[in-house]
């Protein structure tokens, strides 16, 4: 403390500058000194946005040794391929958060401005009128109903699993998960009944969309985000195959060009019982997307029982056959709706729809705690040694 | 007139109640676990990234975005993550330096990101190669 | 303390004397100066908006002279108004303002009028809560435990903030007080 009395003696005013430009010094100084970034050799950019309820990352980088214009080979014709410099890679990165941004505006229901496509449709449900929508909005319910029909072809039961006109049902649990007291039957029932992928009238050539009946609404969080991912990896594509990359946007995720080692794209599994840790990690070939339906995603446990998002459009509650389904696809949108087809299903069902879909190949983790794959992919999985689960032969 | 008894006694409690804290965050913060960078904003889900998946040094240019326009990090393996750029105007996100312990964040209240390393365990599944991302 | 005859005689008024209102204003006005110092000062640790609270020195002083009641308000309409004047109004950095100075007021409340207790002492635990309540508030906003890992270091730095504060306002009431301004209110 004698520096303390010291000061006191000294004339008051100059000191007590002193002593506050001191403090000011020194409380502020050493936190200054670390300067930015210089400006990378190799153009490489990573950007993490949140939207979509989630948080998405995109990373893009050149390959190492191809900055220099050193691409013939790669390319594979006598021309080296453009190498997009640092600017131009940011470029693509924003124009891909854009447009998967412009996908979330017409297809969230949650915006303030109650002006999304799918906001607009519900309100004017039922009373005849056509609303002008975006392609986006259009062609996500045509995949849909394209969809549905390849697997109910081979799978009858697989027919209105995955339905985009839950948006009343899907409340009602959005709503279960908040107060935790679960639902009447009366009250899913009334939510079903306004349901129905009949009531979805779509014209393509006039841009137009109606829902025929009064009361309900659409909802297309089961494909939106996988959509988005493949409308994104669609504009990084443009980088060229001398670029590589990764969109991550949680439950699903997309690989862009050969990562510059050649080595396998790996990807994390989450354990659906501690989703801290991981299950497994997978290889992912060049442009393929993964995309995981779990029921540790959205959930609320009440007596006992876990009651998550994804629901049975034919009982209106959460179905527990699995605890997770991870499908893999070219498609973004296709493994994103396949994720919850399969985890719909009975895992044996699902397991030979899966085996006889075309580029598709999808993960087990089911209630019983079995875990199995598409022969397809069997040999591409790496499981960790957990107990509480058993691999199937 | 200097410090009295009780005065000094605010004083002792202050510094030791400091002094606790950080011999707590010194102790907890030394165990062998594989550190995570987490990036939240409020209402949002996380972002959760093994540090050694990160991209580094200067291949690391890496935007997150903001409330205010958001923020660039960078990873350095030696010295930690570290804040680049930031559309904030006090820049304090950029002097507070790196990071590279569990438990410390760094923190854009104009942009709403918190950046914290966390430690999980095992959250790499152990796996002698490094992940590109985990399926969530 | 040469003020306290005139505390007591106050806290029992309900009305304030013109002289009072005039003492009270300027104390506002000087915090004030003080909050737009300290906004000028770059941050010290990474937290935007958290402060080394100069504006106690005010507060500290206006506890020598006037009872909590009166404190508080000159406390109230110093968060306000720095807020209009810095053009922080309502944002983050103004909640985080208020949540330092209404924890630090209320600690030195309790802390102020003891005997055994100097006004440094005072000080020192107004810095400490200043602090705390700053990172309260950041907390609060960000809805994020993580930034109390800095509360240890904005701890150690109340040391010397608190020091300093403490013997300004002590220099400030003695000047006061000698300069007769006591007296004549």
């Amino acid at each position: 403390m004698t520096a303390i009395k010291g000061f006191r003696g000294v004339t008051k005013t100059y000191m007590k500058k002193a002593a506050f430009v001191f403090l000011c010094v020194a409380l502020s100084g050493g936190l200054i000194s670390c300067g930015g970034a210089e400006r990378a050799k190799v153009p490489s950019f990573s950007s993490t946005r949140f939207l979509m309820d989630t948080v998405v990352t995109i990373r893009l980088q050149v390959i190492p040794g191809n900055q220099a214009g050193r691409l013939g080979a790669v390319a594979g014709g006598g021309q080296p391929a453009a190498v997009p410099a640092q600017e131009e890679l940011e470029q693509l990165v924003l124009a891909a958060f854009n447009r998967m941004e412009e996908i979330a505006a017409k297809t969230n229901r949650h915006d303030p401005g109650q002006g999304s496509d799918l906001q607009r449709l519900a309100a004017q449900a039922g009373d005849g009128s056509w609303l002008e929508v975006s392609r986006d909005t259009l062609f996500i319910q045509e995949e849909v109903e394209r969809l549905e029909q390849e697997a109910a072809a081979v799978l009858p039961a697989a027919a209105g699993l995955v339905d985009t006109s839950l948006g009343k049902l899907i409340d009602l649990w959005m709503g279960v998960r908040e107060t935790k007291v679960l639902p009447r039957q009366e009250e899913i029932e009334a939510a079903l009944a306004l349901s129905g992928m009949e009531y979805i009238e779509r014209d393509w050539a006039g841009g137009k969309m109606r829902l025929t009946l009064a009361g309900m609404g659409l909802d297309y969080g089961a494909v939106a985000k996988g959509y988005a991912v493949e409308e994104a990896g669609r504009i990084l594509a443009q980088a060229g195959p001398a670029v590589y990359g990764i969109i991550d946007a949680g439950g699903n995720i997309k690989t862009i060009g050969q990562k510059p080692d050649g080595s396998p794209w790996q990807i994390g599994l989450t354990d659906p019982l501690k989703t801290k840790e991981l299950l497994a990690s997978i290889e992912l070939a060049p442009g393929q997307v993964a995309a995981t339906s779990g029921d540790y995603q959205r959930y609320e446990d009440i007596e006992g029982r876990r009651y998550h998002h994804i629901l049975s459009p034919g009982e209106g509650w959460p179905v527990w056959y699995s605890h997770s389904v991870t499908a893999i696809s070219s498609g973004g949108l296709k493994a994103d709706y396949y994720s919850t087809l399969l985890f719909l299903l009975p895992a044996q069902d699902a397991l030979e729809l899966a085996e006889s879909i075309p580029d598709l190949e999808a993960i087990w983790v089911t209630a019983s705690g079995e875990l199995f794959a598409t022969s397809g992919i069997e040999d591409y999985i790496k499981w960790q040694d957990k107990s509480g689960y058993k691999l199937r032969d | 007139m200097g410090l009295g008894k009780t005065d000094k006694q605010i004083l002792a409690v202050i510094l030791a109640a400091a002094l606790a804290l950080l011999a707590f965050q010194y102790f907890s913060g030394h165990r062998s676990q594989e550190l995570v960078l987490e990036i939240s904003r409020p209402g949002a889900e996380r972002l959760r990234m093994p540090v050694s998946s990160l991209p580094q040094g200067e291949q690391g240019r890496w935007h997150v975005e903001g409330a205010a326009g958001g923020v660039y990090l960078s990873y350095w393996p030696d010295q930690g993550v570290h804040v680049d750029r930031a559309t904030c105007p006090d820049q304090a996100c950029v002097k507070m330096g790196f990071i590279n312990k569990a438990g410390q964040s760094i923190v854009c209240v104009p942009n709403e990101i918190i950046i914290r390393l966390i430690a999980l365990e095992d959250p790499a599944g152990q796996g002698e190669e490094e992940l590109d991302g985990v399926l969530k | 303390m040469a003020s306290s005859n005139k505390k007591q005689a106050l806290a029992g008024k309900r009305s304030l004397s013109v002289r009072d209102i005039l003492f009270l204003s300027l104390l506002v006005a000087m915090s004030l100066a003080l909050s737009a110092v300290e906004a000028a000062i770059p941050p010290f640790i990474p937290l935007p908006g958290v402060k080394l609270g100069l504006a106690n020195i005010i507060t500290l002083t206006a506890f020598g002279f006037f009872p909590r009641r009166q404190v508080f308000l000159v406390v109230v309409l110093r968060l306000l108004l720095a807020g209009l004047v810095l053009g922080t109004f309502l944002t983050p950095a103004f909640w985080i303002s208020w949540g330092g100075g209404l924890v630090s007021f209320f600690i030195m409340a309790i802390f102020t009028g003891r005997k055994s207790v100097s006004i440094v002492g005072v000080s020192l635990a107004g810095a400490a809560a200043h602090h705390g309540g700053q990172l309260l508030m950041v907390a609060l906003l960000l809805s994020n435990t993580g930034v109390f890992y800095y509360l240890p270091w904005l701890f150690l730095s109340a040391v010397p903030v608190g020091l300093f504060t403490g013997f300004s306002a002590k220099s400030v009431i003695q000047a006061l007080s000698n300069s007769g301004i006591n007296g004549t209110i």
